[in-house]
């Protein structure tokens, strides 16, 4: 969906929000009706679960901020000079966490209209009590509106997972074909690093609105939570391979070349498994041939066919090779217990081009 | 603040927003009307943010843009104060307005939404006639006062900002890599690096912020790569922490001069992120510079190490940790000889 037809399904949603809200207000007579129509149009945005993250948020800031106002404006008194000083402090913060955080922003703004009412004479609990209601009452017109006209479903989080499994499963093909005979798409490999690199560091910040989307759905919030934590390990781990086959000797490993060999085509086989519509359990296989792999390593090593280099190096890609592979094995647990519609990519968007 | 805002850019714009409004409410004290010193501030305030583009030109015509049509909005939502069906209408084309503006704005920011609680404000608090006009006009007059601050008083150069975010970015890693340094050191043990590297990841994304704008110059270019190193930097932390943390006391006693090797290394990483990246020329420590780390001499020793313990194949994860480790400390160091490369371009040092 492109940018042209966000903002004009979002401008017809805060349409149908403050025409709701104006309704609500007229229903229930508000004294501040302006303050539930303004929540119900400043709470909206482009997704569903980000415009419910924001609601929540703002209901919470506003409560904690009429209570800490009240507070504050109870020990500052009634000196004019204190409080404009204090609604100018509150601006600057205000200013100082727009942009960076929502909550923290709606806080100081909640204590700059206590002041505000203060400097009016007009505050009192009855108003904290008002707008507490009026944000509560524009918070649920914004949701409503949602529903009325649906935003997008987030697919961010659905691009970036499927992104990083091509990107990890290409990776560790690139890495473990410098050290064995493997086939291995070498045209994609340093744009993949780059984006694995970015994206490992990216996921995160994606996943953080996942919770609101499926807020209806605890269990998948968790499992998909799970899932990103094991893909960014993933990444991670066919990163170092990555970094440690720089330095690895093919050559001096060749005493090691079928057990080696086996344990890379065994760690691709439980990647493949990402891209598998009916995944088999691959991890108990991957730990068989790396124990396989780092026996033969310490009985070369003893007879002194390899060096304690060769041995090092051989246990490092064993051990990532089966934390490559319980990771994949979690992922894939996870993907099968979500429901269909879950914000998360289905196998066939993990499948390797090339 | 080193870590959520290190180029000091958010407590710089607060500061100016701050001076804009006092100058506000100084210019309109003498009106004798606190609801019209209240529009004109508020005001003042919402067009600081409208600060979006990457030239100045561009900025200077969203801002003005932002001030004239927040302007009208507010002038419009006084005149229907009063006249229901006329004030629902009115805001429901506001609200849809403000959002539609957005498309216009070259970062797709929210700030138009000030003006429809500007414009929420006019309709609701507004009097009978010329009390629109004026309360349109007091809006109007904060146009040319945040103009005037934040593009001739106190103009913001964000490459220059980038460039000490980018600083306080490499002195938390020299800070972090300390910590790692003295656990080896003192304790014997790897530190826990997840509140470090969260706070590299928090650094890292506000830095991010200022990237964009720059987009579309060269030095936006220059600092699209600087990023991208730094993420490198972030990564390394992590997998450190995938393949370190797990090494015990006991193996990491048995392996003391592999440890005293790789602590020397990330102390040499430590200086370069410092004092500046090493010298071109290969192991310059001889001439008082930081040295050159080798990945290579590295793991061979603690490769060495591992072999003379008697009974080694129990120490052998450590010992390939501790090689990943000394891996990754060249990595970072390499890292920051290339992000000085990058931050060589003139702009970011310029003060416009």
């Amino acid at each position: 969906m492109n940018t042209l037809s966000i903002d004009l399904r979002t401008s017809l949603r805060a349409a149908v929000a403050v025409a709701m809200a104006s309704g609500v207000v007229h229903l229930l007579s508000l004294q501040r009706a302006y303050w539930a129509i303004m929540v119900a149009v400043v709470v909206l945005a482009e997704t569903w679960g980000s415009s419910i993250q924001k609601a929540v948020q703002r209901v919470a800031a506003t409560t904690a901020g009429c209570i800490v106002g009240w507070g504050v404006q109870r020990l500052a008194g009634s000196a004019q000079w204190v409080q404009v000083g204090l609604l100018l402090v509150c601006i600057f913060l205000a200013i100082y966490f727009r942009g960076y955080s929502y909550s923290w922003m709606m806080f100081w703004i909640t204590i700059y209209v206590v002041f505000l009412f203060s400097l009016l004479h007009e505050w009192s609990v009855k108003i904290a009590l008002l707008r507490l209601e009026d944000t509560i009452i524009g918070g649920l017109v914004a949701i409503a509106a949602t529903f009325i006209v649906p935003p997008a479903r987030a697919n961010q989080l659905r691009t970036d997972l499927a992104d990083l499994w091509r990107c990890s499963q290409a990776q560790l093909a690139s890495a473990l074909a410098a050290i064995v005979p493997l086939d291995a798409g070498e045209k994609e490999v340093e744009a993949c690093r780059d984006n694995l690199y970015s994206s490992v560091e990216t996921l995160r910040a994606h996943a953080a609105v996942a919770p609101y989307e499926n807020i209806l759905r605890p269990l998948a919030v968790r499992r998909i939570r799970v899932m990103v934590e094991q893909t960014e390990a993933l990444g991670r781990h066919a990163l170092l391979l990555a970094e440690l086959v720089r330095f690895g000797s093919p050559h001096r490993l060749r005493p090691l070349g079928p057990e080696l060999t086996a344990a890379a085509r065994a760690a691709l086989s439980a990647t493949h498994q990402l891209a598998s519509e009916s995944p088999a359990d691959c991890e108990a296989e991957v730990r068989r041939a790396c124990d396989a792999l780092e026996k033969r390593a310490g009985e070369l090593e003893r007879s002194g066919e390899i060096d304690a280099t060769e041995l090092l190096f051989i246990c490092s890609v064993a051990f990532h090779l089966v934390r490559v592979s319980a990771c994949v094995a979690r992922i894939v647990a996870m993907r099968r217990q979500l429901p269909a519609n879950a914000e998360i990519p289905a196998a066939r968007e993990a499948v390797v081009s090339g | 603040m080193l870590v959520n805002d290190p180029g000091f850019v958010r407590v710089r714009h607060a500061t100016r927003t701050i001076v804009s409004v006092a100058i506000s409410l100084v210019c309109l004290h003498p009106l004798g009307n606190p609801l019209l010193a209240l529009f004109g501030a508020f005001a003042t305030a919402a067009f600081m943010q409208a600060n979006s583009g990457v030239t100045i030109r561009q900025r200077m015509l969203v801002m003005s843009a932002m001030g004239a049509g927040t302007s009208l909005l507010v002038f419009a939502g006084g005149f229907c104060h009063g006249h229901r069906v006329a004030a629902e209408i009115f805001l429901i084309v506001a609200a849809a307005i403000c959002f539609w503006a957005r498309h216009y704005v070259p970062d797709r920011n929210l700030f138009t939404l000030y003006a429809f609680v500007l414009a929420v404000l006019a309709e609701t608090d507004s009097g009978p006639w010329p009390q629109p006009l004026w309360i349109g006009l007091v809006v109007l007059s904060g146009l040319p006062i945040a103009f005037v601050v934040y593009f001739y008083i106190w103009p913001p150069s964000f490459p220059r900002r980038f460039a000490i975010a980018v600083r306080s970015f490499l002195t938390l890693t020299a800070r972090h890599m300390n910590g790692i340094v003295t656990s080896l050191e003192r304790r014997r043990r790897w530190p826990n690096n997840e509140k470090d590297v969260a706070s590299l990841r928090a650094t890292l994304a506000a830095t991010d912020t200022l990237t964009a704008r720059m987009k579309g110059a060269a030095v936006g270019q220059a600092a699209d790569r600087v990023v991208r190193l730094m993420r490198r930097v972030v990564v390394c932390f992590e997998l450190l922490e995938e393949s370190v943390e797990a090494a015990s006391q006991r193996e990491l006693n048995d392996l003391a001069r592999a440890v005293a090797a790789i602590e020397n290394a990330f102390r040499e990483a430590r200086a370069s992120f410092l004092t500046g990246p090493p010298a071109t020329e290969p192991r310059a420590s001889a001439s008082g510079q930081v040295a050159e780390l080798d990945p290579e001499s590295l793991r061979d020793t603690v490769a060495q190490d591992f072999k003379s313990i008697p009974d080694h194949a129990r120490d052998a994860r450590a010992a390939a940790a501790l090689i990943e480790a000394g891996l990754l400390a060249a990595r970072l160091q390499e890292l920051r000889v290339k992000i000085a490369i990058a931050l060589r371009d003139p702009a970011f040092n310029e003060a416009r």
